[in-house]
């Protein structure tokens, strides 16, 4: 379920100007239909991300989208690794505990 | 459940500034959206929060040490999902890092071409990537009116990589239906195609309109001279008004069909509802009392409450 800029607004408790301002910033990157935003859950749960960094973990302004970006590529790489996670699960035995072994054993170069 | 001195690790004579301290200490450390991995924070975070929700708060913390709440704090509001819950599934692709600031269009360093294609530090086989592989799909969720559901509609949407996509709602969409936008996701690597944008349609409700599969239903408000006698009236379809008979003698809850005005051949049903007037007038009062229906006619009779 997708929500409206001020939904957002009363359900988060955020001050019209932050939520304006991180969307320009790109820190959150919600849907524009019909000249307004539409937020869905990953966005609305980013926001909370963002709104918990700054109150409650102190983070500032600057810090931010530092952390964001190492985030986003932690869970990428996460994504990454549920892929390839789905592929070795896909190969037959032999090839998994072969891949294992090789693994196990350190480099192989 | 816990002491919340315990679970923030701080004694009771702690003023405010430590207690924020404390849990700032504990949040960073335990926050689930920075330890995606690790199924157990989730519960310790929440731990720790419901123990900040009151300690944190002056006029809580005095209440828990009169005893006049536990450490629950009862009122904790529900907290939405965490951010991690949808960060690795097709909605959180477009924060990966390509999407999140500028860099959107730049070279992908795609793990797989480093696996599969790329040059592997200290390997012979020094040669360009040749691995192909597609983009990744990119989930979005729009909402649209009833009506544009129903009859067909386009819409204009603005994605997160600033790219604009005209999106054709087919007549008769269904709600948490899922369009596919082919070549609309993430861009593919080494020459090979992009993933697709899927495009999740929630319909809204609409005020007067029900809708059943290409079915539409619609109450409508009738007179008691209209039920009566029966009446021509104007009837709201999802295509402009219409015409409808209402039969002499219809009754709560009549249904009435007008065929194929519903969605894509369909049909639509109209229920009559007799609604009298607010404050009945002297007329139909006096009318009231001098009516004797023949035979003594009772509704309760048939309905075995007599």
């Amino acid at each position: 379920m997708s929500i409206s800029f001020e939904q957002v607004l009363a359900e988060q408790r955020l001050s019209r100007s932050d939520l304006e301002c991180w969307i320009r910033e790109r820190w959150v990157l919600p849907l524009e239909q019909d000249g307004g935003f539409l937020f869905d859950e990953v966005d609305v749960a980013r926001i909370r991300l963002i709104a918990e960094l700054r109150n409650d973990l102190a983070v500032n302004d600057e810090a931010v989208p530092l952390i964001l970006q190492l985030l986003d590529q932690v869970y990428e790489l996460r994504r990454t690794l549920g892929e390839l996670e789905q592929a070795i699960a896909g190969l037959p035995e032999a090839s998994r505990s072969q891949l294992d072994s090789m693994i196990r054993s350190g480099s192989q170069s | 459940m816990t002491d919340p001195y315990k679970t923030l690790g701080i004694g009771k004579d702690a003023d405010q500034d430590a207690v924020k301290a404390a849990y700032r200490k504990l949040a960073k450390q335990y926050h689930p959206d920075l330890n995606p991995g690790d199924a157990q924070v989730e519960q310790r975070f929440k731990e720790i929060s419901q123990a900040y929700g009151i300690l944190g708060d002056p006029e809580k913390r005095k209440r828990f040490d009169r005893g006049e709440i536990d450490a629950s704090g009862q009122e904790t509001a529900g907290r939405g999902g965490f951010y991690r819950t949808y960060a690795e599934s097709g909605e959180g692709a477009k924060y990966g890092p390509h999407g999140f600031g500028f860099r959107f269009d730049q070279g992908l360093d795609d793990i797989f071409e480093d696996l599969f294609g790329g040059t592997r530090p200290g390997s012979q086989s020094r040669g360009r990537a040749s691995v192909r592989r597609r983009g990744a799909d990119v989930s979005y969720k729009v909402r649209v009116s009833f009506l544009d559901a129903a009859v067909g509609g386009k819409k204009r949407l603005s994605l997160a990589d600033g790219k604009t996509l005209e999106v054709a709602i087919p007549a008769g969409t269904e709600d948490s239906q899922t369009l596919r936008l082919k070549g609309q996701g993430m861009a593919g690597l080494g020459g090979a195609p992009a993933g697709d944008a899927l495009i999740e349609i929630g319909v809204d409700a609409h005020a007067f309109f029900r809708r059943e599969g290409r079915t539409i239903h619609l109450e409508l408000p009738i007179t008691l001279k209209e039920a009566v006698l029966g009446a021509s009236v104007d009837v709201p379809t999802i295509d402009g008004r219409v015409s409808m008979k209402i039969p002499a003698g219809s009754n709560n809850g009549t249904r009435l069909r007008l065929k194929g005005k519903g969605i894509a051949g369909g049909d639509q049903y109209v229920t009559t509802r007799i609604v009298l007037p607010e404050q009945p007038d002297e007329e139909l009062k006096s009318f009231a009392e001098r009516w004797a229906p023949p035979g003594g006619y009772d509704p309760r009779r048939g309905a075995g409450l007599d």
